[in-house]
Order: C-alpha cells, then sequence, then structure tokens
C-alpha cells in the first residue's frame, strides 16, 4: 500500500470552550488511499476530530497537514477541493433546489465546462440510484436519500481523501449495501476514507484499520 | 456594576423607554437632529451598563450600507452637490450622503434600544407585554421570534461552511455569481427555518399550549417610584424634543 502520509496532526490541542481541553496532543497520521474507521462511545470526540481533519475547526494550538501543507494557512475552500466532509446531519450541507443542482453546485462555480458537469452529475445520480429524484427539492427527501445526495455532492468535487460522519446513520439495509459498494468504488480508485461510524458490521466491511477513540484520546490504533 | 443593579428597572419602564426612543428616531429626518439622539441612545446604554463600544464593534457591517445607499441614493436622486463623478453620473452627492447618515443613524439609535432590551431577560419581557394587556400568544410569539435569532444566526454560519465545502470561495466569484449564490441560499435557507418552525409550532402544541383559557403566571412585576420617574421623564423629555423639533427644523 502507498504510505504517503494524506493527512497529519502534529501535537493538536482542541478546546470549544477555554475551561475544558477536549484533544489534547494528538498526533495522528492518515495516508493516502486509507480506509479507516474512527470509532468510540457518544461525546468521545469524534465528530470534533473529523472536522479539524477536515480543517472546518481550528486547532487551538498544534499543526495540521494537508497533503504536505500547512492546514492553517489554507483557506477552507482550497482545503475542501482535496478533502471531502460529509456532516453527521446532512440537512446542513443541503444548499440547491433541486437534487441536480445540488450535485452540480460545487462544480459551476469553479468554472467547469458544462460537459464535464452534466457527465459528472449523470454519472453520480446513478452510482447512487436517485436519478428519478434529480428534480426533487433536496430538503423534502427522506433522510436517507439526504445522506445519498449530500454524498454525491461532496464526490463530484473529486476529493483525494473524504470524510464520513456517520454515513450509515438513518440507512436501510440496502442503501447500506449501495453505500458499501461506493466505497469499494472509491478504495479502487484511490481515495482515501476516514468513516466515522457506530455500525461494526459496516466498519469492518469497509475499514482496514480502526482508531478507537474515548474522551478526547486515541486509546488504541490497529489495523483489521 | 452596583449601578446596574441599581438600575433594575421594571422590563414596562424598558419598553416605554425604548419606544420613546425609536419613535424620535422614526419621526424625525434631519441629520443632526438623529446624531444628538445618538448620543443619548449611547449615554443610556452606558447608564445600563452596557459597553456601547462593543455594541458598535457588532454592527461594522452597517458601514458598508452606508457608502452602499449613499451611492444609491446620489446615484438615482442626485440632491445637492456632486461630490465624485464619472462622466456625467453623479455617484456620490451631498444629498445622497445626507440620506445615507440618517438612516444610518436610525439604525444605531434601534440597535442601541434592542441593547437597552437586551438587560432583561426575554422571559421579563414577555411578562411585561402580558401586564400591558397584550395578548399571551402574541407577546410568546415575539420572545420566540428573539430567540430564534442565534439559531439564525448559527445556521447562516453552517451554511457558509457548507458552501465552502464544496470548494467555492465566494469572496472571488464575479458579483453576478456572487449575487446568484446568495439568492440561491436564501431558498433553502428560508424553507429550512419554515420546516423547523412547523415541527416547534407541533411540540408546543403537544405540550399543551393554550389548552386553558387563562394561564397563570409565577413572576409578575410590579411598578417602583424609579421606574414612574424614568417614564415620567422620558415621556416628557421625548414631548419636549418633538415639539421643538416641529418648530425648529420644519420651520
Ligand atoms: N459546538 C460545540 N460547543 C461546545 N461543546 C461542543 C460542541 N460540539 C461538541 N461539543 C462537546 O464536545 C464533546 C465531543 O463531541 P463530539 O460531537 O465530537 O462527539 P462524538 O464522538 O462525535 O459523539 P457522537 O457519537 O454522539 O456523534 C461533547 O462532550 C460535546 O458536548
Ligand atoms: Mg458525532
Amino acid at each position: 500500500m502507498n504510505r504517503e502520509i494524506a493527512l497529519e496532526l502534529k501535537n493538536l490541542v482542541f478546546s470549544y470552550r477555554p475551561e475544558s481541553i477536549l484533544i489534547e496532543q494528538m498526533n495522528l497520521a492518515l495516508f493516502k488511499g486509507e480506509a479507516a474507521a474512527l470509532v468510540g462511545p457518544n461525546g468521545a470526540g469524534k465528530t470534533t476530530l473529523g472536522k479539524l481533519m477536515a480543517g472546518i475547526l481550528k486547532p487551538s494550538s498544534g499543526q495540521l497537514i494537508i497533503f504536505g501543507e500547512e492546514g492553517k494557512t489554507l483557506p477552507l475552500h482550497r482545503i475542501a477541493q482535496r478533502v471531502g466532509y460529509c456532516f453527521q446531519n446532512p440537512e446542513h450541507q443541503l444548499l440547491a433546489v433541486s437534487v441536480e443542482d445540488e450535485i452540480a453546485f460545487g462544480l459551476k462555480y469553479r468554472s467547469a465546462g458544462q460537459d464535464h458537469i452534466s457527465r459528472v452529475t449523470e454519472s453520480l445520480l446513478k452510482l447512487f440510484e436517485i436519478e428519478r429524484l434529480r428534480k426533487a427539492f433536496p430538503l423534502n427527501l427522506s433522510w436517507g436519500e439526504k445522506r445519498r445526495v449530500v454524498l454525491a455532492a461532496s464526490l463530484a468535487l473529486d476529493p483525494e481523501f473524504i470524510i464520513l460522519d456517520e454515513p450509515t446513520n438513518g440507512l436501510d439495509d440496502e442503501q447500506i449495501e449501495t453505500l458499501n459498494r461506493v466505497l469499494g468504488g472509491l478504495h479502487e480508485r484511490g481515495i482515501g476514507v476516514l468513516l466515522i461510524s457506530h455500525n461494526q458490521s459496516f466498519v469492518e466491511i469497509n475499514a482496514q484499520r480502526i482508531l478507537q477513540m474515548e474522551e478526547g484520546k486515541i486509546v488504541n490504533d490497529y489495523c483489521l | 456594576m452596583s449601578m446596574t443593579t441599581a438600575f433594575s428597572l421594571d422590563p414596562r419602564t424598558k419598553l416605554f423607554l425604548v419606544a420613546c426612543l425609536s419613535s424620535c428616531a422614526v419621526i424625525t429626518t434631519h441629520w443632526a437632529f438623529l446624531s444628538g439622539l445618538w448620543v443619548v441612545s449611547i449615554l443610556l446604554l452606558l447608564v445600563f451598563g452596557i459597553s456601547p463600544w462593543d455594541m458598535m464593534k457588532k454592527i461594522r457591517l452597517l458601514l458598508y450600507m452606508v457608502i452602499f445607499i449613499a451611492m444609491m441614493q446620489s446615484i438615482f436622486i442626485s440632491a445637492g452637490q456632486a461630490l465624485i463623478t464619472i462622466g456625467n453620473i453623479s455617484l456620490m452627492t451631498t444629498g445622497g450622503l445626507l440620506m445615507a447618515m440618517e438612516f444610518v443613524f436610525r439604525m444605531l439609535i434601534i440597535v442601541c434600544s434592542a441593547g437597552i432590551l437586551s438587560t432583561s431577560n426575554s422571559r421579563e419581557i414577555i411578562q411585561g407585554l402580558i401586564q400591558l394587556k397584550l395578548p399571551y400568544e402574541l407577546a410568546f410569539m415575539a420572545s420566540l421570534g428573539i430567540r430564534f435569532i442565534p439559531v439564525f444566526a448559527e445556521e447562516l454560519r453552517n451554511t457558509m461552511t457548507a458552501v465552502q465545502l464544496r470548494g467555492i470561495d465566494i469572496r472571488v466569484l464575479p458579483w453576478r455569481q456572487k449575487i446568484e449564490v446568495m439568492t440561491g441560499l436564501f431558498q433553502p435557507v428560508v424553507a429550512g427555518a419554515i420546516i423547523k418552525s412547523r415541527s416547534l409550532a407541533m411540540s408546543i402544541e403537544m405540550r399543551g399550549f393554550r389548552a386553558y383559557p387563562t394561564r397563570s403566571s409565577y413572576l409578575l412585576l410590579k411598578y417602583e417610584r424609579k421606574d414612574y420617574v424614568v417614564m415620567i421623564c422620558s415621556g416628557l423629555l421625548t414631548a419636549i424634543l418633538m415639539f421643538g423639533y416641529f418648530f425648529w427644523f420644519q420651520a
């Protein structure tokens, strides 16, 4: 496997409020093309760690290094072109008035050609089996559909690494099956993923490395 | 700090004060008068123990508004002398600038008034409104509106994060696209708010809101002497100011 580092935390400290430090002196490296899973109890700080790695939250001190570049100096929109992120709640990420606009959104404002946009949009609609929903208003979709739309919209930017916060939440078995297939495809294309999940079997199918988190610390880091 | 506690007025008194201040601000149109009124509201903030500086910092955005409004007024109304011109279009005129200043002072005064109200918690203000014989439902709705301001702010921040997560830097987009993105965002944000308020209404109803025709209340407000003093003084002052304004500035 390729052992080049994709995302790295160095002596990272983070707190939401100055009086209580949530993450203390964390060192962690995620590798290119790696499929890792972040597991742990509610409130352990998984979402927080995911947001830190995606550059959404800024560390109180320490460093985030994204594909060799210092994260502090990179604006979020630049990071997002290489590192995708899907929120625990898909509703926070729905921005457009139709599913196809949602998927095309990121490309449209980055002066991608019309051909390219429609090609990417079509293939993602197909991949996630949401072609019949193309004209639907995203906020009116079912939970599982919203999740798929957000993931499709993130993948439209062609990220090299993607972080998914509880992607199986609210999906039925069939949808999890689809997600497994999509993740398998990403792995083949060498795209790294970090899955934040409580779903044991989902993690076992899709990840080779498990990071176990408790109270803001990685207490266990092993390969399956 | 002792000053603030000493000045713990009845929320109804504060409402009255704010009503006086903002009606002065809305009725009058002369920039000099308005700027004087603004100074008064700043002094009031100090009396209530709020830092006017923090308050003003929060509304820096208004400054951009001034420039924008001044330009709009100048281009379309072009009253007064031209200050900046391109060809034969005047981009900035004294008339436009004055109009913009009036607008800004008015906004500043209203913001200061809101600051005065924020020294009572929303529960006290609702109770004040109810004891002023406003129907409970209306008072409750008003307080919900206030409660939702930070929620909206949070929502807006989330949305801006989500836009950046799509790899878009809204600051560098050309104006046409910038407006396109913003208006595009408007719809889902508003729709989201409506969906949320619908479920809020349902959960309020499920907790038995309006199950009984009248509501009793644990908190009861009582006027004290200082409340009467403040109300009478501010009422008189407002009357004098209004009279003076129409006498001097309109004549
Ligand atoms: N915006 C915030 N402000 C203050 N504290 C927060 C904020 N977000 C999260 N926290 C706190 O940080 C801690 C970690 O939260 P986090 O969401 O990262 O946990 P998690 O591991 O993702 O949990 P879950 O499995 O429930 O999603 C929690 O104690 C939470 O209360
Ligand atoms: Mg979480």
